[in-house]
């Protein structure tokens, strides 16, 4: 964020989920769309849909399955973050497998949109083309 | 921004209520989770927010929930909810 210079003030605090082997994460605000804008962008246009905000609250695991193809396992434990505006959360992804000694640049290429939302995980190496290096 | 001496009224892993209605008028707590139990994982202290909030608010907690305390059923997920310390009070250790 101080490399950025964003102000403080416009953006509240910074809020950051990690997931883990077994913690994955969602970030949402179901009272309007709050969302670290001045770091990371606009949300996809979902995240201010109303069957996005209803339905993740109480049922994420399904909903990530069905409207975002991400099957997750039963010892994974999903967790939705409702956000306020004084508290922006992103999600931190899951480092793919491979890729150690990657630069930040090399690593910036998995990282998606989705993914800091929590509906995606980062994308995986061999998903890039040329292999990503 | 957080305020470098908030003075929070909980403390990390106390069971918390959700209040039902909150007579200062801050409105800023979605409805499902009112009346609802949980436990506090972080303290955020004060936030300036001039932007959203016409004055400062109570310290801020991370409020953590069981999917099926909220809505039923049987899932082992959870639910993260920034709250106000005006929307809380403290419940009981069992759930």
């Amino acid at each position: 964020m101080r490399e950025l210079n964003i102000p403080p003030g416009r953006l509240g605090k910074l809020g950051v989920a990690e997931n883990t082997p077994t913690l994955h994460n969602i970030v949402v605000c179901t009272l309007c769309s709050c969302y670290p804008h001045d770091l990371l962008g606009d949300p996809p246009w979902w995240y201010r849909d109303d069957s996005y905000k209803e339905r993740i609250v109480r049922d994420a695991r399904s909903m990530l399955a069905e409207r975002f193809n991400l099957c997750l396992p039963d010892d994974v434990e999903v967790r939705v973050h409702d956000s306020t505006s004084d508290v922006r959360w992103m999600v931190l992804p899951c480092r793919p497998a491979g890729t150690d000694g990657w630069s930040e640049e090399q690593l910036a290429r998995l990282v998606t949109i989705e993914s800091l939302v929590g509906t995606a995980p980062a994308v995986e190496p061999a998903a890039l083309p040329q292999g990503g290096r | 921004m957080p305020r470098s001496q908030p003075t929070h009224r909980f403390r990390v892993g106390d069971p918390v209520q959700v209040e039902r209605a909150n007579p200062y008028g801050n409105p800023r707590t979605p409805r499902y989770i009112r009346g609802k139990n949980g436990v506090v994982t972080v303290l955020h202290g004060s936030i300036d927010n001039p932007i959203d909030h016409h004055s400062v608010y109570p310290p801020l907690c991370s409020v953590l929930f069981r999917v099926r305390d909220v809505f039923g059923g049987s899932s082992d997920d959870t639910l993260s909810i920034d709250l106000h310390e005006d929307w809380l009070k403290p419940a009981g250790p069992s759930r």
